[in-house]
């Protein structure tokens, strides 16, 4: 008896010293009072992709210039109902202003409402909302339009005609929807390309890999593969190059670094130029509120990149 | 024996609202069979663990060999030469007999097991027991004497002054009792001296030099085995003298209420009996004969093979438990804590558990009916509890046992299965039960009994099956009924 | 003193004079001292968490993972485990979503729910007794063939519903002065449930299966209808936890059970509810609820970086469990 309740004792006492470390070393920052001081939100929906870790980075090299803000960064862990309680956490929290890239766009119909009206302006990064009434304002890529590039850059090296595979990302995702939904846009108006397979792969090259073999072993006449994003098509580009095959045409998204060089090495064919949205997004942000309105509404442009343009865009510093 | 090995002075172990042991002086010579008598709560076990190193003595003291010592933990025990036998096994079945014997203290060899000493020295100590087991055998193939051995084998190993031998009877049957009664003498003569603590004071006289009796935590006395006899323990144990054991058998036997014609299930093969009403039934054999078995499957919870089952006359279909209590039976299992009572249960719970369904209205339990219920049992039965609400698991053995037997009286029971009802019970208790198992019988309810204490048997029964390997190989009228005769026939074949 | 009566009442043990019964409510006694410890901790590290609006929406954040826990902690009580929860949660989200798209009635949309995540229940129940296999490994067999079935019924993708009935564009966002209408619903079914574990025959039997299934089946007790119930009850739950799943994001998010987790075991078992079976009660699971809330809530407004989050989360189930381990010796 004693014995459990030593241990919840023990596992308070632990919590506390967890939270109490937390506080200190959140005091421990600089906090100036003047009465420029803003709190943004933001709302990621999952962190272990390396666009969000390189969002990350970004974000904080950002803040080392703006020693007015201060940010509340949630993890909505592949989630909807987390990143649904999140949001709510940062409107008890008052946070001036939620920046939001959604893990599933209509879950969050309801709670972005509830900032709405409860005065905190909202600004959507890196995917659409289903309500577009809630935000002041977007800086997202447009998946969709991604998707019918992918499409575009792959068919037209096909030349109208051949067999293909594709592998997605998390079925439901709706990132995966829109590139799904855009690259079928352009690909069913050439009744000569014929999709031979379709695999989820998680967006994750390891994923990638074993997936991608086990197509090869099925279906050996493969003229060109879609991956959602460029890691899953860097592991097919590892299975390709492992088997000694060099006819087979790979098209991802994304435009990340690892990828350029793929490109650039003759490897991989193209990608499709995805932007990191920040500091686009914060300084977009603090603009609003400033000044009270945003400049400009935009998507990101949907760049195709093969080796005849790669150099144009590679930079070796870039942290994506 | 000029001076005790052991002294164990004046110690006190004080348990939260109990005194477990009050200031009990207790001395072992060596070479000397010390036996320890008393009810079950009178503080045996409490001085064992205190011995091994479980608990730690409040007061008192411990002096061996002239020296204080202090049993810190079980590690201690052991170093100073304690060793327990236990009731329950605790070897590890997957493992060798030299395994067990050397578990934790393997011979190695270049940072490998030395295989080929460890099954040698096992082999010897196994030689010197006079045990025919192979070290190499592993330790489920064993019966449960032979694993006992394989205890006492093990404390040999680790160099133990002081075996203790703790209800070292209950699981195995009396001639295999006998063999071991033989190894302790031998070593006894070798210079080992024992504490051994059993129910079945018979073998108090058998084996022991001395008898210590506890009662309530407090030392009645130490005896020489020779000044005494079984009524002075007994006496001694409870604080008053018992009268006869067993009641006449004059019961009033009527119809028929149970048939079994040619049961064969995995263990038994081909078994007839009757059980009728007012009638006691023994069931007897050696452990490992097949009397549980057959019980299990006259109840449904033994799947059968073949053979078929008349109630009353009637030839009915018994698949599980649920068919055979529809049926008017009742099983009092040999494992109370496995398929008897729900430990963590209260006492009203387990008492009413198979009749809910005639307690309950729209599926509701109906408390207030149930207390009425649970707390006449109490009184009728004399279960020792504090309230109806108490868990099982806090209630000594025989009151356990007296709850599941209050639970097959509410099912209205018809024929009564008791698979060693006084496995574990303390005397007076078991005096207790016996008159009540008289008592139901009376009442017109059949009742059998499988039982490896032979004068229950012989006390109780109005008939006796005898069982061997599997079969029923004698059916014993009353006035053939005798230990004699029972032993004969359970021995027969094996001579 | 009498406070105390009322309390053993509460927790099923009604026998004040039992040295054991006083040990045991302080041992029953110890998640509320922790929810309570937290709670102190909680407010005086975030000035917000205090606020009406913060409390509301802590209610709101565990009440889905309430209507998990509360299947979980009956089939936890007959010594079992049922990892498929989480899968159940996810089908019976989308298919509300697929329902109500297709113009269903609220009714029998909720109906035809609520049979086919009880179903699941009722699959897990006889499979594990009618093979006698460890329910751990079929219930989370069954968690993936329902989250393969969310993915099937939903078409892969997140099910977007046009024109939504009131009753369900409102149902999680309805309050009652400040508690939220969901949280009340909750309550609801626990008080049942409670009810049910406690005074009725069935309940008597699933304490029982938990505290020793053998004794259950010697006494005749048709063990399979006993865990199968208990199964069943635990799917009900897992479709009624789906619709509230459902009404808090208004879509039909094929992974949306995911979300629970491991949390559902954790809240269990932070209650006070044995691993082991047969001991515990749905109520304190509650407890078990609020204090996963609480925690989570706390997080994130003393702004934690995420990755602390993760282990602080990871570090409260392992607690979590070492707490139910049984002791030793």
């Amino acid at each position: 008896m004693k014995r459990s309740l030593g241990k919840i004792v023990v596992l308070v006492l632990v919590i506390a010293m967890l939270l109490t470390f937390a506080s200190c070393a959140k005091e421990a920052e600089p906090t100036s009072t003047t009465g420029e001081d803003f709190l943004i939100g933001i709302s990621q929906p999952f962190m272990g992709h390396p666009i969000r870790q390189a969002g990350t980075v970004l974000i904080n090299a950002w803040l080392e210039e703006h020693p007015d803000v201060e940010v509340m960064v949630t993890d909505g862990q592949l989630n909807a109902a987390k990143q649904i309680a999140d949001i709510e956490d940062m409107i008890t929290k008052k946070v001036d202003i939620i920046l939001v890239a959604a893990h599933q766009s209509p879950t969050l119909v309801g709670v972005l409402r509830e900032a709405k009206a409860a005065g905190i302006p909202v600004i959507a990064f890196d995917r659409t909302l289903t309500d577009p009434s809630v935000q002041v304002g977007m800086v997202v890529n447009d998946d969709y339009a991604a998707g019918a590039s992918a499409a575009q850059l792959l068919v037209d090296k096909l030349g109208g005609k051949g067999n293909i595979v594709v592998l997605q990302g998390p079925a439901g995702n709706t990132t995966v929807t829109l590139r799904q939904d855009g690259f079928l846009s352009v690909v069913n108006k050439y009744p000569d390309i014929k999709i031979v397979d379709d695999q989820v792969a998680n967006f994750q090259r390891v994923q990638a890999v074993d997936v991608f073999e086990n197509i090869l072993q099925a279906n050996p006449d493969i003229d060109g593969i879609y991956c959602h994003n460029d890691e899953m098509a860097l592991g097919c580009v590892k299975v390709l190059k492992d088997a000694g095959i060099t006819d087979i045409i790979t098209v991802g998204i994304d435009g990340q670094k690892d990828a350029l060089e793929a490109i650039m090495a003759g490897d991989y064919y193209g990608t499709i130029r995805k932007v990191v949205e920040f500091p686009a997004a914060l300084d977009m942000a603090l603009e609003y509120l400033k000044t009270g309105k945003t400049t400009s509404m935009n998507y990101l442009d949907s760049i195709p990149i093969t080796k005849e343009n790669v150099e144009q865009y590679y930079d070796p510093d870039a942290v994506f | 024996m000029n001076k005790p090995m052991l002294q164990v002075n004046n110690i006190t172990k004080q348990f939260p609202g109990v005194k477990a042991l009050d200031r009990v002086s207790i001395d072992l010579y060596e070479g000397e069979v010390l036996c320890i008598a008393g009810e079950n709560g009178a503080g045996k076990s409490t001085l064992i663990k205190i011995l091994s190193g479980v608990f730690m003595l409040d007061e008192g003291e411990i002096i061996l060999n002239d020296e204080k010592v202090n049993i810190k933990n079980p590690l201690t025990a052991i170093e100073l030469g304690f060793s327990v036998v236990y009731q329950e096994h605790r070897l590890i079945n997957n493992l060798t007999v030299a395994e067990n014997i050397y578990f934790g203290r393997f011979p190695m060899k270049r940072g490998f097991v030395d295989y080929r000493k460890l099954n040698d020295d096992a082999q010897q100590i196994l030689n010197r027991l006079g045990m025919n087991i192979r070290a190499s055998e592993l330790v489920s193939s064993l019966g449960s004497s032979q694993s006992q051995m394989v205890e006492i084998a093990k404390a040999l190993s680790v160099g133990a002054k002081i075996m203790i031998l703790d209800e070292p009877s209950a699981a195995i049957t009396d001639s295999e009792l006998e063999k071991l009664f033989e190894i302790i003498k031998d070593l006894k003569s070798e210079g080992q001296s024992f504490i051994y603590i059993s129910h079945r004071l018979k073998e108090l006289f058998e084996i022991g030099d001395r008898v210590a009796v506890l009662k309530d935590g407090k030392l009645v006395g130490v005896e020489k085995v020779s000044d005494i006899d079984t009524k002075k323990i007994i006496s001694m144990m409870v604080g008053r003298d018992l009268g006869e054991v067993y009641r006449p058998k004059d019961r009033e036997i009527k119809e028929e209420v149970l048939r079994v014609e040619n049961l064969t299930n995995d263990i038994v093969h081909d078994c007839s009996f009757t059980v009728r009403a007012g009638e006691i039934v023994g069931f007897s054999g050696l452990v490992g004969s097949g009397r549980s078995e057959l019980a299990e499957s006259v109840f449904g919870y033994r799947k059968r093979r073949a053979g078929d089952i008349f109630v009353d006359g009637r030839k009915v279909r018994i698949r599980t438990p649920k068919d055979a209590i529809a049926n008017g039976m009742g099983f009092i299992t040999e494992d109370r804590k496995t398929t008897g009572v729900i430990l963590n249960k209260s006492v009203a719970v387990n008492t009413t558990f198979a009749i809910l369904d005639k307690l309950s209205r729209a599926g509701f339990v109906n408390t207030r009916e149930e207390k009425v219920l649970v707390d006449n049992y109490i009184k009728k039965l004399k279960i020792k509890t504090p309230s109806d609400k108490q868990e099982a698991q806090f209630l000594s053995g025989g009151n356990q046992q007296k709850v599941i037997l209050a639970k097959w009286l509410l099912t209205e029971s018809k024929f009564l299965i008791c698979d060693e009802p006084t496995k574990g019970i303390d005397v007076g208790t078991k005096q207790e039960f016996y008159n009540i198992l008289d008592d139901l019988a009376r009442q017109g309810i059949a009742i059998m009994l499988i039982s490896s204490e032979l004068p229950e048997i012989v006390g109780l029964s109005n008939r006796v099956y005898v069982m061997q390997e599997g079969r029923i190989v004698k059916e014993l009228m009353e006035d053939e009924i005798s230990e004699e005769t029972i032993t004969t026939y359970s021995m027969h074949e094996m001579e | 003193m009498k406070i105390k009566n009322t309390f053993m009442n509460l927790i099923g043990n009604n026998d004040p004079a039992s040295k054991f019964n006083r040990k045991k409510m302080l041992t029953t006694l110890s998640p509320v001292i922790g929810l309570v410890a937290l709670f102190i901790l909680a407010s005086s590290l975030s000035n917000v968490f205090l606020t009406a609006s913060n409390l509301t929406n802590v209610l709101r954040q565990v009440s889905v993972l309430g209507f998990a826990a509360l299947g979980m902690t009956i089939v936890i009580i007959t010594g079992n485990i049922d990892l498929s929860i989480i899968g159940n949660v996810s089908m019976s989200t989308t298919l509300v979503a697929v329902l109500l798209q297709n113009g269903w009635d609220v009714v029998p949309m909720i109906l035809v729910v609520l049979l086919a995540s009880s179903t699941i229940g009722l699959l897990n129940g006889l499979i594990i007794s009618y093979f006698k296999i460890e329910s751990f490994v079929i219930t989370m067999g069954m968690q993936v063939v329902c989250f393969g079935l969310s993915l099937f019924i939903a078409g892969g993708r997140t099910v977007i519903v046009d024109n939504l009935a009131p009753f369900m564009l409102n149902l999680a966002s309805n309050k009652l002065g400040m508690i939220p209408v969901m949280f009340i619903i909750l309550l609801g079914f626990y008080t049942v449930f409670y009810i049910f574990t406690k005074k009725t025959k069935m309940g008597r039997y699933i304490y029982a299966l938990g505290g020793n299934e053998e004794v259950s089946y010697v006494s005749g007790v048709n063990v399979t209808i006993v865990r199968t119930t208990a199964y069943i009850l635990s799917g009900l739950m897992a479709g009624v936890a789906g619709i509230f799943t459902f009404s808090r994001s208004l879509c039909g998010d094929p992974a949306a059970g995911s979300a629970l987790g491991m949390y559902v075991v954790a809240a269990v078992v932070i209650g006070g509810t044995k691993m082991s079976g047969g001991r515990g009660s749905v109520l304190f699971t509650i407890i078990g609820i609020l204090i996963i809330g609480i925690i989570n809530n706390t997080l994130n407004l003393v702004g934690f970086e995420y990755y602390a989050q993760q282990i602080i989360q990871g570090l409260i189930i392992i607690f979590a469990v070492v707490i139910s381990s049984k002791k030793r010796r």
